[in-house]
């Protein structure tokens, strides 16, 4: 009541003052910045570059190391995406059962979530190379013989194992959350029209889950398109760069190879081939509501 | 009889995920115990000599201040989070469907999340110290900013979704302002969500490294907990003893928050997320 | 959302950010303030009393030492940004200083009295365009680690020869020994940068020779088959097979553990390791030999200053004359000494005594400020990464075709 016409009307603008600010102010004026690197020969050493109009953008098209590691970064996503989701919904429906211990299991599943990517690094490289290596050998496994993350043909999976130890506990919180929104009486319903265990999945909890699964989606997309500190923590890219993903590219470029003006091009087309992915998702997300 | 024949499975996959889990937190603990010279050479066997020596040495080099420093820093910019992003999360879930200029606001306000943070790095870091912010409080401005991307999509998508837009109009007929009708009725409505975002957030900032590194390099007594960690790591000789009683340390204080507010955050990402 | 929590929240927001501004207290104007970045937290401790040395002689100046991390991506992103700290801890043989030193950021100490505390031509073998950017307190050393006490065990010597080297690693492993410690992650590739330089080194005879092999070469000129870079292919195998099971997959600190346990008993690495393997508490006798050439009297050793410190032009006089004279000090006997004696890397400075304390690494340091060492050959490259990559990839997979194409990959660029 006390609040006058002017606040009626212009709320909108006044609820995203602050966040527009910040994002202009401290992402898109640095951004902007990064953008006309991606123009020069700037090596980020020096006060001084030239502009060198596209060569940038076109010596990435023909630079071997992008190409794999574009290649690397959507396996990985894709690993990624689809771990969080499946593993992540099947734990939380076998966390989701009344038995005994269920909230002991819970907390603890929830564990691997707290720890920092460099601890993970120092524990999983020692543990990969003197814990599994000799019980691969013991077996007479030899892709198990060598730490996972030594050979180029394993190290791909050795490190999404370990992206998903650790990915895994939030989207198992938020499944979990959803499958204990399902009311009482729905399932109770489904149990007695004499529902198998899939159809009661696929008609009941599966529905429920769909906000999850769309949040869960864009957190590991995230997590995989941008992955940087695990991979510098465990593998550095190695072995034989079979590992590099575009973020630790681009760090290897600016801060390694002194090319700063190139970095910047790899960032910029990466960030355009997302935004491009992004909408066709938003619009075939759009049409799914509908 | 029939039930636990069913629940035999459950606790043989929920165990060996236990294991899994409980492994590496093992070994964290273990070589935390451990002298430094043992850790390089017997990762994992047991402490001989058991040593508490580690523990000392972190209290010794003041990790009081670093932890004090890390707590400040994430507790403050969750709050802020939380205060400043459902705000605009709401009020572009309800302006988009018929305004273009705020479908253009949101699309510019989330398009961050998928930018590498590797091509901003130079520019914000010289930004900040021209500013005067290489201090824990631009710290602070840094990542609300930059929690601003995930969370208000998070925020927005579920108002779109879960508020309905009758309860507004409904509180508009009462006579309700926009402020209150926000604080009172949709802002406890989005309970679930702000559960999420805290903890994506909190874990976040908790354990970042590459932003104090960049802002808080110069002033010893700004360090956050993970700098301080980094510190036991030299270029030719790494201190693995304080390291890991630093990260055991670390990683329980979290713990311990999480295990008391445990039941609020499951509750309340479930509490009305369909009603 | 009730009123107390709305109250509390608030508070809570405002209190933490009073907290966090509440730092930026203001600083007694009357003192020199400078800023000392070191890149070496190991070395932390000894700076430390070194400047609190130098501010009680120095009442007027307060030195404030950031010491962190991950230091070369911080110091990179700050001088980026124009954030130059007064003092900077740098790495003269790198592109990174080269380059930052040829746009003006440093001071040229040329003329400054300090520089004769050096060794003649310390200085200025580091000079860029004609100009002393930096002062290089001292230089590190890469060689050949060694389990002396099994070595005689062995009826072994420390060889002066390649082909002596090869028989040694024969009869290390007919004796059920293992002969390498090594690390060959991708990670720490680094470890292995000094053996491949000076297997160049050694078999082209010296820096420029090398660099006219790899860099200077035409675009695509490394090949298999030529002379030179067979002999190097073949000294790089040498590590190949006769290292510790899974050395693909250990680190650094693996490494050392594994030679200090006596479980290999060669580690090939830089003086810099001995600290780290004496913390170890080996109980053998453990020494060094320095990489053999194809005929006794060709060993070498390559290394470059370790710490070197040059000043910010962007400073006040004040600040750049408090930064000169904390320079001038460190070329003090009696201060480097301090140094050298947790460090060990031969130093510069003349009035250093250099007897007896690191007798382990003699034969390779004696080798240091002589002709012997030549420079890291990085010095002339922009980047290194790379080639401590392909060098790892060529001793786990022994492909010479990919070294090959690996070589012509990284070096293409400089052409």
């Amino acid at each position: 009541m006390r609040e006058k016409g002017f606040v009626n009307r212009y709320w909108p603008y006044l609820f995203i003052l602050v966040p527009l600010l910040l994002q202009i102010v401290f992402f898109f004026i640095p951004l902007a910045q990064g953008v006309i690197y991606s123009f020069t020969d700037w090596t980020g050493l020096t006060s001084s570059y030239n502009f060198i109009g596209i060569d940038n953008y076109l010596a990435i098209f023909s630079d071997a190391k992008f190409l794999s590691s574009i290649g690397f970064t959507l396996l990985f996503t894709i690993g990624l995406v689809v771990g969080q989701i499946v593993l992540g919904i099947a734990i939380a429906l076998l966390l989701n059962q009344k038995i005994k211990g269920v909230g002991l299991f819970r907390t603890a599943y929830f564990f691997p979530a707290v720890i920092s990517t460099v601890t993970l690094g120092l524990i999983f490289k020692q543990f990969f190379n003197y814990g599994l290596a000799p019980l691969g050998e013991f077996l007479g496994i030899e892709w198990l013989s060598q730490s996972l993350i030594a050979n180029e043909g394993t190290a791909f999976w050795g490190l999404l194992f370990v992206a998903l130890w650790q990915g895994v506990a939030i989207p198992v919180v938020i499944f979990l959350a959803n499958l204990q929104s399902i009311p009482n009486e729905i399932r109770e319903a489904a149990s007695i029209d004499g529902a198998n265990r899939w159809q009661t999945f696929k008609s009941i909890e599966l529905p429920f889950l769909s906000p999850a699964i769309s949040i869960v989606l864009i957190l590991a997309m995230k997590a995989g398109l941008t992955a940087f500190d695990l991979i510098y923590a465990l593998t550095g890219g190695g072995p034989s760069g079979s590992t590099t993903s575009l973020g630790l590219l681009v760090y290897n470029y600016a801060f390694k190879n002194n090319q700063f003006g190139y970095a910047s091009a790899i960032a910029i087309v990466l960030f355009i081939i997302i935004a491009i992915v992004s909408v066709i998702q938003i619009n075939s997300s759009k049409k799914f509501e509908v | 009889m029939k039930k636990d024949k069913i629940h035999i499975p459950t606790y043989v996959f929920l165990t060996v995920g236990l294991v899994l889990i409980a492994l590496p937190m093992y070994l964290t603990v273990l070589n935390s115990f451990k002298e430094t010279r043992q850790i390089t050479g017997g990762f994992f066997e047991l402490p001989d000599p058991f040593t508490l020596d580690n523990f000392q040495r972190l209290l010794d080099d003041g990790v009081v201040q670093y932890f004090a420093n890390s707590m400040t820093i994430t507790i403050a910019s969750i709050a802020l989070i939380i205060l400043i992003v459902p705000m605009a999360a709401y009020a572009l879930a309800r302006t988009m469907p018929r305004n273009r200029v705020f479908q253009g606001i949101y699309i510019m306000l989330i398009i961050g999340i998928f930018v590498p943070f590797q091509v901003i790095m130079i520019p914000i870091t010289s930004m900040m110290s021209d500013l005067g912010l290489s201090s824990k409080l631009g710290l602070i401005i840094l990542y609300l900013t930059y929690a601003v991307p995930q969370s208000l999509f998070l925020y927005a998508g579920y108002v779109k979704t879960v508020i309905p837009k009758e309860l507004d109009e409904a509180a508009a007929i009462d006579g309700s302002g926009k402020f209150n009708t926000y604080f009172k009725i949709i802002f406890p409505m989005m309970k679930p969500m702000h559960a999420t975002v805290l903890i994506l957030n909190a874990l976040w900032i908790w354990n970042d490294f590459l932003l104090p590194l960049l802002l808080l390099n110069r002033d010893e007594s700004t360090w956050t907990l993970p700098l301080f960690q980094f510190n036991y790591q030299g270029q030719y000789f790494s201190d693995f003893g304080p390291s890991f009683a630093s990260y055991v340390v670390g990683i329980v204080s979290i713990l311990i928050v999480y295990l008391f507010f445990q039941r609020h955050i499951i509750d309340g990402m479930a509490n009305g997320s369909v009603k | 959302m009730n009123k107390t929590m709305k109250l509390g929240m608030v508070g809570l927001v405002a209190s933490s950010l009073v907290l966090a501004a509440g730092c930026s207290g203001g600083s007694d104007s009357d003192k020199t303030e400078i800023e000392f970045f070191s890149q070496k937290v190991e070395m932390k401790g000894t700076l430390d009393e070194i400047i609190a040395d130098f501010e009680k002689e120095n009442p007027d100046i307060d030195v404030k030492l950031t010491s962190v991390s991950n230091a070369g991506t911080v110091l990179k992103t700050r001088v980026a940004g124009g954030d130059i700290p007064d003092i900077v801890h740098t790495y003269p043989q790198n592109p990174d200083f080269k380059g930052w030193a040829a746009d003006g950021k440093f001071l040229d100490l040329s003329g400054e009295d300090f520089l004769s505390n050096l060794k003649e031509g310390a200085a200025e073998s580091y000079a860029v365009d004609g100009g002393i950017y930096s002062l290089p307190l001292n230089s590190n050393a890469w060689g050949f680690f060694y389990n002396k006490t099994k070595f005689e065990e062995l009826g072994l010597e420390a060889p002066k020869t390649w082909s002596e080297f090869e028989d040694v690693v024969k009869e290390i492993k007919d004796a059920g020994e293992t002969p390498f410690a090594a690390a060959l992650t991708t990670d720490d590739s680094w470890t292995m940068n000094g053996y491949h330089q000076l297997a160049w080194a050694t078999t082209t005879g010296g820096f420029d020779q090398t660099q006219d092999a790899l860099k200077n070469s035409p675009k695509d000129g490394i090949k298999v088959g030529n002379e030179d870079f067979e002999t190097v292919a073949d000294a790089l195998s040498l590590v190949s097979g006769n290292t510790q099971k899974n050395a693909n997959g250990a680190s650094y600190s693996d490494a050392v553990a594994l030679f200090a346990r006596e479980e290999a008993l060669i580690f090939p690495n830089g003086i810099w390791a001995l600290p780290v393997i004496r913390d170890q508490q080996p109980d053998f006798e453990v020494s060094m030999f320095a990489f053999p050439g194809q005929e006794a009297g060709q060993e070498m050793t390559v290394g470059a200053a370790d710490l070197a410190l040059s000043v910010s032009s962007a400073g006040s006089e004040a600040e750049q004359e408090a930064s000169k004279k904390l320079l001038a000090y460190m070329t003090e006997g009696e201060v480097m000494q301090k140094y050298y004696d947790k460090d060990g890397s031969p130093t510069s400075v003349e009035a250093v005594d250099a007897d007896g304390a690191f007798e382990e690494t003699k034969a390779v340091s004696d080798l240091v400020f002589t002709d012997k060492q030549i420079v890291w050959l990085h010095s002339e490259w922009p980047s290194e990464e790379e080639f401590w990559h392909l060098t790892v990839d060529y001793m786990n997979n022994g492909d010479k075709d990919q070294l090959a194409k690996d070589l012509n990959a990284f070096f293409n660029g400089m052409k």
